[in-house]
């Protein structure tokens, strides 16, 4: 069944030729590749971090080492 | 398909050989991409338009820089309708790959034809407005403007679905079904248009039930089959029963094209050949005119010549005497016989010379003047005698008539004379005309006063007031 004004509301204003900057400018061209992008970026700096995390670890046992070995 | 760090081209590895990133998941993501286009096309192909788009789209979300398929969903766009929205999909695509791009044509026609960029802007405002009438619940102008769009634009496919829309509405199902499956022809898979068709039937069949009378004359179910890339949706009409209401139809055709050809063309030509024929008539009326005062003139002119060659004629008549018309030269001429003839024959040489008048004694020769003169003074005492004489005896016998004829001829001829002239009063008297009497009385006693007539005119006015 069909009610006018449900069906109404499925039609939108077609844009006009003025609105062709806007509509160019307001375009989400956010895609797959970006986020791919964004995620590999996000992850590299999480390994960066983490190695850095690692080698400050690694620093702090070998100093307890060596203060432990000292005579 | 190069590598998304270091932009070297990648290899069948799913690592990029130069800078060793993991390219496995892009790679698969570009595939993706790459599919969605493939499905896109394949779907524009069979017209499934809105089909295409929606792949289309889905391959841009993978991967925004698929200039095919970009440029491809403009194409979509543009054949849906949708102009601008075509538009802003081959100018993001220009951006992305500014060289060799087949966009760049797409916009090069449309900037090309202002005209046919104004028109699609024309129709889409009318498109809005419509939509704004639908809002305000004023249907029958929003099918108005929308018929208005979709003459001019005939694939906005949006336009044809809220037309149809309208029209099942208004519960006119056969032109909704005809509207959609307009749209069904630029659009075949549309979900809209088909819901749309499929409400329709619906409702049709719900109105038949209730009636039991046929509604709609067109088919129930579309009948569609791919020629090339065009989808073709037939019958959009069912075919109409022929016989006696064809017989009708034609007979109204017929009387409606007669009388448009009376009323409207028809005035029209005569009025036409009226006009031509009144500046014919009023140039050939006033070359009727020209010609007719022409001919006056001539005959005028032919009058007057004639005139004066029938005054000639009667003037040289004259002079030959061939008119029988006796002149002044011939009267005297028969004085001057009468004369030889008989000096004493007074009356009739008088007689010829009384025709002879004072203005032509004027205009007359001086040889012609002394004849007469001498004629009349020999025959002029004699004549008045004569008459006196006749009219003494026409007195005797009672007949005044006579004597005032003769005493007025002999007082014509001889003016001092005062009896004459007394005479020529008594016989008015008598003859009983005493005005005439009492006026020559006067004469007498004007002309000669001092006379005994004189006195005797007196007495007799005097006895004629007593």
């Amino acid at each position: 069944m069909i009610v006018f004004e449900d069906e109404l509301k499925k039609f939108h204003p077609s844009m006009e030729i003025e609105g062709v900057e806007a509509a160019v400018q307001s375009h989400d061209m956010t895609d797959m590749t970006d986020i791919f992008m964004t995620m590999m970026r996000e992850k590299a700096d999480a390994e960066i971090q983490a190695r850095a995390q690692g080698q400050a670890q690694a620093q702090a046992q070998m100093e307890q080492i060596m203060y432990n070995t000292l005579p | 398909m190069n590598c998304y760090q270091c932009g070297s081209r990648l290899s069948s590895e799913d690592f990029c050989t130069n800078c060793g990133a993991d390219v496995g998941l892009y790679k698969k993501i570009l595939a993706m991409s790459n599919y969605c286009y493939n499905d896109g096309l394949a779907r524009a192909n069979v017209r499934d338009l809105s089909g295409a788009v929606v792949s289309l789209k889905q391959s841009l979300k993978y991967n925004k820089r698929n200039i095919e398929a970009r440029n491809l969903l403009g194409l979509v766009y543009f054949e849906m309708g949708e102009a601008v929205l075509a538009m802003s999909e081959w100018i993001i695509s220009k951006n992305f790959e500014p060289s060799k791009n087949i966009a760049d044509e797409y916009l090069d026609i449309l900037h090309s034809s202002p005209t046919k960029l104004d028109n699609i802007d024309q129709t889409l405002k009318k498109y809005n407005q419509a939509l704004q009438f639908c809002y305000q619940d004023s249907k029958d102008l929003a099918i108005i403007q929308l018929k208005k769009v979709l003459s001019i634009n005939r694939n906005l496919i949006s336009g044809y679905q809220l037309l149809g829309l309208l029209y099942i509405c208004t519960g006119d199902y056969d032109n909704a079904k005809r509207t959609l499956f307009k749209a069904l022809s630029v659009d075949a898979s549309n979900t809209t248009t088909l819901g749309y068709i499929k409400e329709v039937n619906r409702l049709i069949r719900e109105q038949e039930e209730k009636t039991g009378k046929k509604v709609s004359t067109l088919p129930m179910e579309t009948i569609s089959y791919q020629n090339g890339n065009e989808v073709i949706i037939q019958p959009v009409y069912a075919k109409e029963k022929v016989g006696f209401s064809s017989i009708i139809n034609i007979i109204i055709g017929l009387l409606v094209g007669v009388a448009i050809c009376w009323f409207l063309i028809m005035p029209a030509r005569m009025a036409g050949i009226t006009q031509v024929n009144d500046e014919k008539f009023k140039e050939v009326s006033e070359q009727l005119a020209a010609e007719q005062a022409s001919r006056q003139e001539i005959e005028k002119t032919l009058s007057d010549r004639q005139n004066q060659m029938d005054e000639l004629q009667r003037k040289y008549d004259d002079i030959t005497g061939a008119s029988g018309r006796k002149t002044e030269h011939d009267y005297l001429m028969d004085a001057a016989i009468a004369y030889v003839n008989d000096p004493t024959d007074s009356v009739a040489i008088m007689e010829n010379m009384d025709h002879i008048s004072e203005e032509f004694l004027d205009s007359t020769t001086d040889s012609f003047r002394e004849l007469y003169a001498a004629l009349k003074s020999d025959a002029a005492t004699l004549a008045a005698d004569e008459y006196i004489e006749n009219a003494k005896s026409a007195v005797k016998a009672n007949d005044y008539n006579v004597a005032i004829e003769e005493y007025t001829k002999a007082w014509l001829l001889d003016k001092s004379n005062s009896d004459v002239l007394m005479n020529l009063a008594h016989c008015y008297r008598q003859s009983g005309d005493t005005k005439k009497a009492d006026e020559l009385y006067k004469q007498v006693i004007d002309t000669f006063p001092g006379t005994q007539n004189a006195v005797d005119a007196a007495d007799y006015i005097t006895e004629e007031q007593d």
